[in-house]
């Protein structure tokens, strides 16, 4: 009788488990599988007739000055994106943990960005950024900057940065909100504690909030990190890697091998390439952070 | 468990309401051909009211007819391929780039249709793989310099002859305050056409064969004439005749640019007529090659078949699909379509009156003056590779050296495989 009803809870279990299991079986493993294995030919995307041709675009890429370019590119974008992103959040995070008037709507405001879909936002800021008839460059001419009214995403100069300016307006909502969930599970005894020794505002920041929402820092930076690294669609729309190869981040750069050059083998390899690199940045990330995080 | 039931019940009634025949329709059996094609706003409408004729002509065909714009399209055409749903007519990419869809079985064999003997001799090639016809051609189409005559007229300008005399023109047209030339370098496929220009009369002058020879091996691009090429390009940039805003403007901006009279001059495919038709139909046109060298016989325009369809070999309804594609290519259907795209006939027996304004372009083309679509000759990866390297040039950086190095890179690389 009991081993029946074991029997029938597995049944259920599993039948629970196995919808979401195939999904991800035939949507996430099967495409991960078979991109590892189309990355040892070199399929043209079309033509049903594959040649293996063992690590040859894994040689390939790594004298391909375009990938290496994209790499770099991807590299300084991630950090960027990841710093600024985490400052930025983590200062407005402490602010709007006070009390303060309108505080729902200052924290919905902050949010807003995180729920418009990236195809949008890509779109409307390169409008917001066109050089002469942008909404940016009329006010800077308007307030006499004159000098500072750049071609934001035509110039190789500015383009990396404007796309990253974009990318932290985007994603600080949801770090905010992060940062706010950690900063509320801070116990106030600590900081009255703090208060009955005269510590300075600056130092119940260092020594007590920093420590403590450690967690918070952890998931933000892993997550900005790993959104940063698979970044696709904003630069897609905002300049398609260019001008040259100014925004071409390996996302991108998979995208133009793979599609727009036909050579869907290749842009498999390096796709392998940039999930081995998540991967590592990854538990690099996990490993270091892990260790500073303080239990209560 | 009844719940379950229910919904049970319920989509199964869903579902035989979905797969119910409609049985009320009369004999001849209805046909729906689904089309996709490339092309924007305008061009839809041209393609739909010759849709809307072949179906009044055969009341049982239904074109459905879909569009995507061009850089969008070859991700979404290969996708449908490869997952099945294919379209029983569809856009091609004349020359190598359709290459790979005739080998993988894909295309329908056309060599049979009674328009084949009527397309024009010099696009028959681009459309033809292993001896057969696998596309029919829209367009006969050419890359055209576009300038606002009243302008020229106004400046007292002519056109010119040699290089000298153009870069003289754009002098005294900066002079004006007018830019020069309009350029949407943010949109990719823009970044190849002003070198294309030039190439047709320097790499044509130094070796006609040139880009054969690249493609199969025998050349290179470093010490080529495509050297001089991206050179003059440079030399046009670094003298202010393109917008200042070329590189975080697209092919629409540019346009704007020109039909509000700001700028003199807009290189494109000829399709660019249309589109600046459609904005202001009162501008006064003409349209121009440019000489990109100092002896005005050298001088030659870029004449291609760009604009192609072909048909799924795999379509359930082959009959109607060569009865769609025969009423195309038979005289009086193309015409209002050409003139809309101002592009020349691509069949020989389908006469149209050009726009005035291509009167000049038109001699060249007649007196066979015109040189290959440079790209189309190329691996596709290449094709591709140029638009990124012309767009890094553009925005100056690397150097024209560097340019032809990486293009041999990646053309030793697909020649490998």
């Amino acid at each position: 009788m009991i081993a029946y009803k074991r029997i029938k809870t597995v049944i259920a279990y599993t039948s629970f488990l196995l919808p979401a299991l195939l999904l991800y079986i035939v949507f996430v493993v099967y495409p991960v599988g078979s991109s590892f294995y189309y990355s040892l030919t070199n399929w043209d995307g079309i033509n049903p007739i594959v040649h293996f041709i063992g690590f040859d675009n894994f040689k390939r890429l790594f004298q391909d000055t375009e990938v290496i370019s994209a790499l770099k590119t991807s590299m300084i974008y991630v950090f960027f994106v990841a710093l600024l992103q985490n400052v930025i959040a983590l200062l407005l995070a402490v602010s709007a943990d006070r009390r303060i008037r309108l505080k729902t709507l200052y924290r919905s405001v902050i949010f807003i960005p995180a729920l418009l879909s990236s195809l949008s936002i890509g779109y409307i800021w390169s409008y917001i950024y066109q050089p002469t008839t942008g909404v940016l460059n009329i006010i800077l001419k308007g307030i006499g900057l004159q000098a500072l009214a750049h071609d934001w995403l035509g110039s190789p100069k500015y383009a990396l940065g404007s796309v990253i300016f974009v990318t932290v307006w985007q994603y600080i909502g949801p770090s905010m909100l992060i940062y706010l969930a950690g900063l509320q599970g801070v116990p106030t005894s600590l900081y009255e504690a703090a208060d009955i020794d005269g510590t300075s505002g600056w130092g119940k920041f260092v020594h007590i909030t920093f420590p403590l929402i450690a967690p918070s820092l952890t998931i933000n930076l892993v997550l900005s990190a790993i959104g940063g690294l698979k970044m696709f669609d904003l630069i897609f729309v905002m300049t398609g890697g260019g001008p040259g190869y100014a925004t071409e981040v390996l996302s991108l750069a998979i995208y133009k091998k793979a599609f727009m050059q036909s050579s869907m083998g290749y842009g498999a390899a390096i796709a392998v390439v940039l999930s081995l690199i998540i991967l590592l940045i990854t538990l690099a990330q996990l490993f270091f952070l892990r260790k500073r995080e303080v239990e209560l | 468990m009844k719940k379950l039931a229910l919904l049970l019940v319920c989509s199964m009634f869903v579902l035989t309401a979905c797969s119910t025949p409609q049985q009320s329709s009369p004999s001849p059996q209805k046909v729906v051909l689904k089309s996709y094609m490339y092309g924007t706003g305008g061009t839809k409408d041209l393609l739909d009211a010759i849709n809307k004729k072949f179906e009044e002509k055969y009341p049982n065909i239904t074109i459905e007819n879909e569009m995507a714009p061009s850089d969008q399209f070859d991700t979404v055409i290969k996708t449908k391929l490869a997952s099945g749903d294919i379209p029983d007519i569809f856009g091609i990419r004349p020359g190598t780039s359709s290459k790979s869809l005739v080998d993988a079985g894909y295309l329908m064999d056309l060599s049979n249709e009674p328009w084949v003997s009527h397309i024009q001799p010099a696009l028959k090639p681009s459309l033809t793989y292993g001896g057969k016809v696998y596309g029919i051609p829209l367009e006969n189409n050419f890359i055209a310099t576009v300038y606002n005559k009243k302008m020229f007229d106004e400046l007292g300008l002519k056109i010119p002859t040699t290089w000298n005399e153009f870069t003289a023109v754009c002098d005294t047209l900066k002079k004006a305050g007018k830019i020069p030339m309009a350029l949407g370098l943010k949109t990719p496929y823009v970044n190849q056409l002003v070198p294309y220009t030039l190439a047709a009369t320097i790499v044509n002058k130094a070796d006609p064969e040139l880009n054969n020879k690249i493609t199969e091996g025998k050349a290179k691009f470093a010490g080529s004439a495509w050297k001089t090429v991206m050179d003059q390009v440079l030399e046009m940039k670094s003298k202010g005749y393109f917008n200042a805003d070329a590189m975080g403007s697209t092919y629409d901006q540019a346009v704007q640019l020109f039909t509000t009279g700001k700028a003199a001059m807009i290189t494109n495919g000829n399709w660019v007529l249309g589109s600046i038709v459609a904005a202001n139909p009162n501008m006064q046109l003409g349209v121009m090659p440019i000489p990109a060298t100092n002896n005005p016989d050298e001088t030659r325009v870029v004449s291609a078949l760009v604009v192609a369809m072909g048909a799924s070999a795999k379509t359930k309804y082959p009959q109607e699909v060569k009865e769609y594609l025969e009423f195309l290519a038979s005289p009086g259907t193309l015409n209002a379509y050409l003139k809309g795209r101002g592009a020349l006939s691509p069949f020989d027996n389908v006469t149209i009156s050009p726009n005035p304004a291509m009167q000049l372009i038109n001699q060249y083309l007649t007196q066979k003056k015109s040189a290959d679509f440079s790209g189309d000759s190329w691996n596709p990866a290449v094709q591709g590779k140029f638009m990124s390297e012309a767009q890094a040039l553009y925005s100056g950086a690397i150097s024209t050296d560097q340019m032809m190095q990486d293009l041999d890179t990646e053309n030793a690389a697909t020649l490998k495989n």
